[in-house]
Parts: C-alpha cells; sequence; structure tokens
C-alpha cells in the first residue's frame, strides 16, 4: 500500500519512504504498551506487536529501504525491564538487521538508551540527512528544509449522511516559513489520536503545531483496512463548514 | 397464646405474643422453618416478613445461649442488596433482644463501610447474626481469618430477593452461597420476596442444585394483594392535541395540587433527570418541603431525606427507583407516578409504599405524560386488577460473575477444575454451564490467551491453571479480588453543562463520538454539543428539533414483553370497535371503567386511536396495527427512507429484532443503518428503496438464525462498547482500585474502542463472549424475539406494508421524533472511506459556489 506524496516521498502503511535517501520512516509504535497498561491495572492480552510487525514487514518488502528513521515513542513507558518485556523491542531490532537505524528520543523513551547501544544505536533528540530534519515534535524546533516529526498522532473525525462518527488515522503535509513539516501517524493500534479537524489550536499536542496551527496542512487518511486516499486541507474539514453545507 | 407460638423458646414466644397475632406470612412460615425447610416467603411489603424469618432463628440462638451452649462464631447470615437497610434490620433486631433482656447473642453489620477498627473487633467477638451485602459476603469469604467464622452457619437470609434474582449482583450471590456451603457445609435458606412471578423459579434460584437436582424448597405465597386504589390521571382535556410544554405545566400543577391534599407524598420518575426535573419544577411551584432521592445523591443527603420522611418531616419526596425497596419510610398517604413504570410488578411494588399498615389501603395515581404513555398505563392497571404479574428472567452463564467467584475460590485452595465445575454448577444460574465455557474463563484468568507463549503469561496471570488444577498466583491477587469485586458497572459519567447550569449527564463513551455542533437528546431536550474540558461537557439549546446523533447511551426502563402483547390486543379491541362503528361514548365509558381512568384519559385514548384509524384509512391501508397485524410504515425524507415498525413487543425484544433487520439490510444495501427503538416498534432508516426488496431482506431472518445474524449485528452497534467495558470490569481485565490508583486512570488511556477492536479476533475469549451474551440475553430478549418470528412463520401473525408517504402516522410519532439510538456500521472500511471522501468533495464544492 502506497501513494506518492511529494517528489521522492511516498506514503506507506502508517509511513513514510524517502527515496532519495532510501529511508522509511516511523513513528509512535509505543511498544509494550501493554505492560504499561497492566501496571495501571488494565489485563489485556498482548495485541498489539503481532499488527506492528505486520505492518512492518509490508514496509519493508514495499519499499526494501536502507535505513529507518523511528520518529520518538519507539516503546511505551514501564518499568519493569524483564527479558520477556523487552522481547518485542529485541525482535524489532532483528527485523531490521542489516539496515541503518537511527532512533529519534520521544517523550516516553525511558529506559531505550541501554539496550539500543547493545545495537550500536545512538538515541538523538534530532538528526538532519540533507534537507531532510527529523525529531520528535514534543518540544519546540528550529524547522529545516524538509521536516518530519510525529507525537501528535494526527487523526480526523467525518460524521457520514446516516450520522455516524467515523475516525480515521492521518498524515499531515503542509508548509510553514518556507519549510516543509511532514506529522506521520502513529503505528500503535491501540493509539487512537488528537481529532485535528475537532480539536481547536490549544488542544493540539505538540507546541511547534500549536505555535503554527495546522489549518492549512493537507490530510492524507491512512488505514490498513481501507488504503490511503487525499482529503483536503484540514480548514476544510472542519466540522461546522461541513454541516453548514447540507443545511 | 398462639398455638404457632409453641415452636419457640417461652422467652421468644411470650415476646412475641405481645404483639397479638402473627401475620400470615409468620403464621404459615414458622412451623417449615423449624423443621429445618428451605423456605421462600413472597408477601407484599409491610407483612412482617424480615420478623416471620428471624424469629426462629432468634429462638434457637436463645435456647443455645440458655443451654451455654452459644459459641462465637456466625450461625446466621442475612444478605440485603441494601446497604441503606442493613442498619435498620440491626435495629429491628437489637429491639426485641433487648426487650427480651437478652444480651449473650450478638448483631453485626459488615459492609462496605464498616471500619477497620470495628472488623477486627467482629473477628475476636465474631457477631452470632451477620448482617451484610452481597458484595461483602463474596469478600468475608475470601478473607483468610474472618472466613473461619463462617464455617458452621446454619441459616442464610436472602431479602429483597425479587430485586436480586434479576440481576448480576443475584448471579453474584447464588455462587457465593455455594462457596459457603464448601466452606461451612449445606444449611437453611430462608428467601424474602415481594409479589414476583414465576415464583417457583424464584425459588430454584434461591436453594440451588445438590448432586444435579433442584434442593427442595417450601414456597409460601400470601397472595392477598394489600388493597390498592389505583388511577390513571390525563393532566390535560386532550393529550393529543395539546402541545407538550402545556401538558408538562398542567402535570406539576396536577402534581402540586395532589401533594397538597395529602399529607405525605412519595413521586416516582423512573430517571434521575425526571426526579431533579420535578423538584426543580415544583419548586418554582412552591412546593415547600420537598427533597429529592436518588442514587446519585450522596448517601448522607439520601440519609437525610430518609431521616426526615420517617420523622413526617416532609411534604413529599420525588425519587427515581432508589425509594421503592423496603427501607422503612415512615407514613406515605399517596404515591404519583410520573409516567408509566413499564411493568405491573414496579406499580404495584411502588403503590404499596403508600399506607404504612398492612389493612391501609395504597392509594396510587399514574400521570400519563404523552399517548403512548397513557395507552400503556390504561393497559397496565386494567392488567394489574385482573392480576397479572410479568415474569423475572433470571440472568445465566455470566462469565464476568465467575471469573471473579474463581479468583475469589483460587485464593481459598488449590481446586481440581471438576470440584469446582461442579460446585458453580449447584448454583441455579449456572445449571448449563458448558464445561468449555468454565475452562476458557480459567485459562484467560490464567493469561493463556496472552498467546505469544507460557512465560509471558506470568505478568498478568490471576490464578494459575495447569490444565487439571488452578490456584492463585501472585501476591496482589487477594488485594485485587477484595477490591474489585462487585457487579454494578462504575459509571464513567461526564457532567453536561449549559448556560452555567449542570443539566445531566452523557457517558463518556457517549462523548468520544461528540463531535462540536451534533445534536444529542438529554433528558427529553435537544441540545448542541460546543465541547469538553475533562469531564465535563458543555451544550447550548438546539435551533433544531431534530437530534443529530444516535442516542444510544440512553436506557430507558423497557416495557415487559408479556404487557406489550395485550397492548397489542387493546388495539386490536379498539379498532374493531371503531371500525364496526360502535357507539364512542360507551367505547370511553368502558375504557373509563376498565382502566379506571378520569373521563379526560379515556376520551385521549379515544381519539388517538380514531386518528390512527383514519389515518391508515386515507392511505387505503384496511388493516391496522395489532398483536395479529405487524405494520410497516414507509416514511420516505429526502434520500432517506423511514421504516417503521409497529412491533408491539417491548423495547427488549425490539431491541433485538431491530439490530438483526438492521445488519441484514446493511449487508443487503451496503450503507449505515440507522435503528431507532421504543416499546412499541422501532424504526430503521435505509437509503430509498421499494417494498420486493424490503420483502427479500425481511425473509432472510427466521427464528433459527436469529442469533447468529445478531451476534455479528451486536459486533457492529455503537452500543457494545459501552458494555464491553462493563463485563470487562467485571471480569477483573479493567480494574477499578488497583495499587492504590485512581478508578479513572485508564479512562484517559485508552478507549474502549481501541482495545475491543483488539480483542475481537481472539476466539472465544471470555470478556468478548460474556459481553455478547448480557447485551442478547439480559439488555436485549433474544427468546421472544425467537417466539415472534415463529408466530410470523406460523402464520399467527403477518407484515402488513402500509404506502410510501412524506409524514409518519400518529402512532408512529413518538419514534419518528426520538432520534436514533443505535447504528449498524458498514463493515467495509474501503467503502467507507470512499464514501466519505466522495461526500466531503461534495460539500467543499457546495461551500465553494455559495461563497
Amino acid at each position: 500500500m502506497s501513494r506518492k506524496l511529494a517528489r521522492g516521498m511516498e506514503i506507506g502503511l502508517y509511513s513514510l519512504f524517502i527515496e532519495e535517501i532510501g529511508a522509511l520512516v516511523v513513528s509512535d509504535l509505543h511498544l509494550g504498551y501493554e505492560i504499561y497498561l497492566g501496571e495501571i491495572g488494565v489485563h489485556v492480552p498482548l495485541t498489539q506487536y503481532k499488527k506492528i510487525r505486520e505492518y512492518l514487514e509490508e514496509n519493508i518488502e514495499e519499499f526494501d529501504p536502507q535505513m529507518l528513521i523511528v520518529l520518538g515513542d519507539l516503546k511505551h513507558d514501564f518499568s519493569k525491564a524483564s527479558w520477556q518485556e523487552w522481547r518485542e523491542i529485541k525482535d524489532f531490532f532483528d527485523l531490521f538487521s542489516g539496515r541503518e537505524v537511527h532512533l529519534i528520543r520521544g517523550n516516553h523513551d525511558n529506559y531505550l538508551k541501554p539496550i539500543a547501544r547493545k545495537r550500536g544505536i545512538e538515541l538523538k533528540d534530532q538528526i538532519t540527512i540533507g534537507k531532510y530534519k527529523f525529531f520528535h515534535g514534543h518540544k519546540p524546533v528550529e524547522l529545516g528544509k524538509v521536516n518530519l516529526m510525529g507525537h501528535e498522532h494526527p487523526a480526523i473525525s467525518i460524521r457520514d449522511e446516516m450520522g455516524v462518527k467515523w475516525k480515521f488515522k492521518c498524515l499531515l503535509y503542509g508548509e510553514f516559513e518556507k519549510s516543509d513539516l511532514i506529522v506521520l501517524p502513529s503505528m500503535s493500534p491501540l493509539m487512537g489520536g488528537t481529532e485535528v479537524n475537532v480539536s481547536g489550536r490549544e488542544d493540539l499536542l505538540s507546541p511547534i503545531l500549536r505555535e503554527r496551527g495546522v489549518d492549512h496542512m493537507r490530510v492524507y487518511v491512512v488505514d490498513e483496512e481501507a488504503g490511503i486516499y487525499e482529503f483536503p486541507r484540514i480548514r476544510e474539514l472542519k466540522t461546522e463548514l461541513l454541516d453548514d453545507a447540507i443545511h | 397464646m398462639d398455638e404457632a407460638l409453641e415452636i419457640l423458646h417461652p422467652k421468644v414466644g411470650s415476646w412475641f405474643s405481645k404483639f397479638g397475632e402473627l401475620s400470615p406470612p409468620q403464621a404459615l412460615s414458622l412451623a417449615p422453618i423449624s423443621k429445618g425447610e428451605n423456605v421462600l416467603i413472597s408477601s407484599p411489603t409491610g407483612s412482617g416478613k424480615t420478623l416471620a424469618a428471624f424469629i426462629y432463628v432468634i429462638s434457637e440462638l436463645v435456647r443455645l445461649a440458655e443451654n451455654n451452649s452459644l459459641e462465637d462464631r456466625v450461625y446466621c447470615v442475612y444478605v440485603s442488596p441494601l446497604r441503606a437497610l442493613n442498619n435498620d434490620i440491626r435495629r429491628n433486631l437489637l429491639r426485641p433482644l433487648k426487650e427480651m433482656n437478652e444480651d449473650r447473642i450478638r448483631v453485626g453489620v459488615r459492609t462496605g463501610d464498616t471500619p477497620q477498627s470495628e472488623r477486627q473487633r467482629m473477628l475476636r467477638k465474631p457477631p452470632h447474626i451477620l448482617i451484610t451485602t452481597p458484595e461483602s459476603l463474596g469478600i468475608m469469604l475470601s478473607a483468610p481469618k474472618f472466613r473461619e467464622k463462617l464455617r458452621g452457619v446454619k441459616w442464610v437470609i436472602v431479602d429483597e430477593i425479587h430485586e436480586l434474582c434479576s440481576s448480576k449482583r443475584g448471579v453474584h450471590l447464588s455462587l457465593s452461597l455455594e462457596r459457603l456451603v464448601d466452606l461451612s457445609g449445606e444449611f437453611q435458606r430462608i428467601g424474602l420476596s415481594a409479589t414476583i412471578h414465576p415464583i417457583e423459579e424464584v425459588a430454584q434460584f434461591l436453594v440451588g442444585l445438590s448432586n444435579g437436582k433442584p434442593r427442595d424448597c417450601t414456597v409460601i405465597k400470601v397472595d392477598y394483594l394489600k388493597k390498592t386504589d389505583i388511577k390513571l390521571i390525563c393532566p390535560v382535556e386532550d393529550l393529543i392535541n395539546t402541545p407538550s410544554d402545556l401538558v408538562s405545566r398542567r402535570m406539576y400543577e396536577t402534581l402540586k395540587g395532589l401533594i397538597e391534599e395529602h399529607r405525605t407524598t412519595l413521586v416516582f420518575t423512573n430517571t434521575r433527570s425526571g426526579t431533579e426535573r420535578v423538584v426543580f419544577h415544583l419548586g418554582k411551584e412552591k412546593v415547600e418541603d420537598l427533597a429529592a432521592h436518588h442514587s446519585s445523591l450522596s448517601r448522607e443527603t439520601r440519609l437525610e431525606v430518609e431521616e426526615k420522611l420517617k420523622n413526617g418531616e416532609l411534604k413529599a419526596v420525588v425519587c427515581s427507583t432508589s425509594l421503592e425497596l423496603g427501607i422503612d419510610i415512615g407514613y406515605v398517604d399517596l404515591v404519583v407516578q410520573v409516567g408509566s413504570p413499564k411493568s405491573i410488578s414496579r406499580c404495584l411494588q411502588r403503590t404499596g409504599r403508600a399506607g404504612h399498615r398492612l389493612k391501609d389501603i395504597s392509594k396510587g395515581r399514574i400521570i400519563a405524560l404523552d399517548r403512548d404513555d397513557i395507552v400503556e398505563i390504561a393497559v397496565m392497571i386494567e392488567k394489574a386488577y385482573d392480576g397479572m404479574l410479568d415474569r423475572v428472567q433470571i440472568p445465566r452463564n455470566c462469565l464476568d460473575v465467575l471469573a471473579q467467584h474463581l479468583v475469589g475460590m483460587a485464593i481459598d485452595r488449590v481446586w481440581s477444575i471438576e470440584e469446582a465445575y461442579s460446585l458453580v454448577k449447584r448454583a441455579y444460574p449456572y445449571k448449563d454451564l458448558e464445561k468449555e465455557k468454565f475452562v476458557s474463563v480459567l485459562k484467560y484468568l490464567s493469561g493463556e490467551y496472552d498467546g505469544v507463549d507460557l512465560e509471558s503469561n506470568r505478568v498478568y496471570g490471576k490464578i494459575w491453571f495447569n490444565g487439571r488444577e488452578f490456584g492463585r498466583r501472585g501476591k496482589y491477587t487477594r488485594v485485587i479480588y477484595s477490591t474489585n469485586i462487585g457487579t454494578i458497572p462504575d459509571e464513567a459519567e461526564v457532567k453536561v453543562y449549559c448556560e452555567g447550569r449542570k443539566i445531566g449527564y452523557i457517558e463518556e463513551e457517549f462523548l468520544e463520538r461528540l463531535m462540536p455542533g451534533d445534536r444529542f437528546v438529554l433528558g427529553g431536550r435537544v441540545y448542541e454539543f460546543r465541547r469538553a474540558k475533562g469531564s465535563k461537557a458543555y451544550v447550548k439549546k438546539a435551533y433544531s428539533e431534530r437530534p443529530t446523533v444516535p442516542s444510544w447511551f440512553s436506557e430507558m426502563l423497557p416495557l415487559s414483553y408479556d404487557l406489550s402483547l395485550e397492548i397489542g390486543k387493546f388495539r386490536e379491541r379498539m379498532f374493531q370497535a371503531i371500525n364496526s362503528r360502535e357507539d364512542p361514548s360507551k367505547v370511553i365509558e368502558e375504557i373509563k371503567e376498565k382502566c379506571r381512568t378520569n373521563l379526560n384519559s379515556a376520551k385521549s385514548i379515544y381519539n388517538y386511536f380514531l386518528e390512527e384509524y383514519l389515518f391508515l384509512n386515507s392511505l387505503g391501508v384496511r388493516d391496522w396495527p395489532s398483536h395479529k397485524k405487524l405494520l410497516i410504515e414507509r416514511v420516505r425524507e429526502g434520500r432517506k427512507l423511514h421504516l417503521i415498525f409497529h412491533a408491539l413487543f417491548g423495547r427488549r425484544v425490539n431491541d433485538a429484532l431491530s439490530r438483526a433487520l438492521a445488519y441484514l439490510f446493511n449487508r443487503n444495501l451496503g450503507r449505515t443503518v440507522l435503528i431507532t427503538v421504543n416499546d412499541n416498534g422501532f424504526m430503521l432508516t435505509v437509503p430509498r428503496i421499494g417494498e420486493e426488496k424490503i420483502k427479500e431482506i425481511l425473509s432472510n431472518l427466521n427464528s433459527r438464525n436469529i442469533r447468529e445474524v445478531l451476534r455479528k449485528a451486536i459486533l457492529n452497534t455503537e452500543m457494545i462498547k459501552r458494555r464491553f467495558r462493563h463485563c470487562a470490569t467485571r471480569s477483573l481485565m479493567i480494574l477499578r482500585n488497583y495499587r492504590g490508583r485512581e478508578k479513572s486512570v485508564y479512562r484517559q488511556q485508552l478507549s474502549a474502542e481501541s482495545l475491543l477492536k483488539a480483542l475481537k479476533d481472539t476466539k472465544g475469549f471470555p470478556v468478548i463472549e460474556e459481553t455478547i451474551r448480557e447485551i442478547m440475553e439480559d439488555l436485549m430478549d433474544v427468546k421472544n424475539a425467537e417466539e415472534v418470528l415463529s408466530k410470523l412463520e406460523r402464520g399467527e401473525m403477518e407484515y402488513v406494508f402500509s404506502p410510501e408517504f412524506e409524514i409518519p402516522s400518529p402512532f408512529a410519532h413518538n419514534l419518528y421524533l426520538a432520534g436514533a439510538s443505535d447504528a449498524i456500521l458498514m463493515e467495509d472500511k474501503r467503502k467507507v472511506l470512499e464514501d466519505l471522501h466522495q461526500m466531503v468533495l461534495e460539500r467543499i464544492s457546495i461551500v465553494e459556489k455559495t461563497s
């Protein structure tokens, strides 16, 4: 599943592929989220990684990337560090063995440093490769030419003609101050996401987006079952506007 | 002295004879209780049945005390669903003991409110009579020290069994009792119930089974009704053509008048928001000494209201359902019910709260609020005086309640599967539990569904299970059990504010679905959603009457299937009378007499039927909706078609039929189908299609496949999310209390929706299975839905179609205006997204053209 975004960039299944540098970019996997839930008293079977692994495999097959860049929050906060709980993360690294891996530090990536170092991977706040700048998005950053971030878990909600609300994850693409900004969706199936066409500007999670607003960004819905669809800009998806059109 | 009293210890007998004669339930139950038989006493409130249960127990305890053989352990456990009642009961027992000069017998209350110091004291000096709730009994059974004091219990008294047996609380209790048998050996069971039907089944629920056969039980049914005087009141002359705000203004005036004419009035509404509304308006009408009583008020406030009521300090109390049960409320001379109470039993139970003593006449008035209401109440009163009762339904094979008990059992000791399975099957609600289901719960609790491999189970399993035996795992299991037990769902409530005033609550799952600009119904009014912050939602009054969002959160009291069928027959009778041109004044007189209505009500009922008759006639329909004809009205609106089914089966059956049919329409047409349901029918909103297509789809549902279709339908509804959260909490998958964390922490982290999505594909997962079972069997009534379908198949009932038209018939107005209550969602997400994409582009082009 893929779709061209701009020159040299293709949207994949909850991912972005940058041809020029052969990089597969993903974000907000929140591995081990069930373990964190267990710690707060929600005891659910481990279902998330099975899905994520499928997504990753599909992306590898589709793009055969030279490198992988994770835009932060590879894992979720959990404190217990037994072998079992790290298994998903190890398997994740194994899946990409033989390819270059870059990890951006997110706001949930505690305890990740030692295990990454064992694989010879440094955890960084931001990296720049050519004209592309990569960061998580939870802290203000000076923008580069083409910027890629995560953190926000963007999604849109639209009501159908029967009045039922549907929510889809999406990738956002827009221009700010002569630089391009791309916000990736979360790859975690357990994460809902910010409804960017419903929330007010002050409800956005990322200070970078809050500061600049997202109304003129383009929306690309990404859904494992439904596929990838280009929608208009967020300001055209504001519910009041759509409702007025019917009345 | 009454001969029956000779069975008792003289000290007790002579105390009792001071009160003159025994009440009928007391006189009839003493002999069987003294013989050690299990007994179920069914009699009206105020007939002295609590004392009937205790009198022999007290006598035996006095005997033991006299012989110096009274030991320091619990002899009698009294369980009541009402925590509030427990202190009353204790007082009512201490008084006679004191008057008998008997201070050796201890009576203790142990509930969630009992302080730690008191619990410690109970451990040293256990009460001989222990008063508790179903939840606390469940906890005690696994309390390491206190459970020892329960060995050798001789009597268990279950009060308000009519209330318990139809809920998961009762199911929970039924397993606790079998666990108590395991701990303590067989004991004598005494059940106390208000009038209930069928009593034999309730008796079986009380006593359970032994070696696969029901234990013996003597049923004592004191079948005289407390004398009642129930009447239907219509607040306006013509309910059909009076605007609704005038109806409600007149209603409050009528209510005020009734309150002023009586000393103390108890007013029942069916919902909490209804209670608040009535209190608000009566306050505006300057009714003084008025109070509200409902479950979301603080405990202190409720106790204060109860106390004032008992002391006769209040003129009127308005409550939802909270004062239906046996709390002593002192002198009430009138009970008013605002709107239909929805079941004959509830109607009688509430009315019975008026008139303190058994001999007093209970005076009840029911005020009708709209046209369907008035017909329903009229038929209800007629049938109540005919002696009809609604059937109670006991939930079966609840896997979530079972999960709680299996954790509790594992805390006590190691069990073999066989041993535990046979214990569980002794409880009536589990007598037919399949072994496979039983084992699936053990697997779930041990973490086997966590998949991956055995090692990953270690983290979350609350029990260990090796395929043959199971037991406790981990130090937290005991704490998890004792702090999370219970079956009453913890509602995730969001307060709703309009212009600075709190107007009610909505469920958090409902809020999740709301977007600014959406219109929804709350407490009978339409509001527009603005925004939400934390656990508060802000709305404004809507400019349009039609809601845009299904209000699937409102679960109103359903009308029973049996009574609905009676309404169907009543319809037939009325339409026949109109059709054969009977003298209207005679028909009105007949309604007035049989249904005990005032003239206004009888006229309103007649006119309502006449309007429907004339409307159908004008469309050329020569049939009318009744218990024999299922009329389907077709109302077109733009690109949509509303199919209105005049299905007189009550909401629970209609819930099942509507979801199953909606699913078939959805599959056939590839579109989301909206569902609106009430007690008198349901409405499906679909794209415009012709009669042939409708008939084709209808023919795909039958009595043999409805369960299968419904199962698939439920998985695609909005409603399942909320029920799933309840079941997940009861199954201890979502813990309300865990390591001192706040109850609501998980809610900020995870939506029920994504959790459900992640677990849907895990085959046989008990939490999902139970959610579906609960929706199909407890919330809906799939069994009677099957019955309706077989009637259609046998030709005892038939579909009748009205021609397509723009306006719904009078009988359909309530449904048409209600706003959808649920939706069957499209399964094909690709198609959903394609359609949405198309829709968005179209709307944008409209915006661009107009600007």
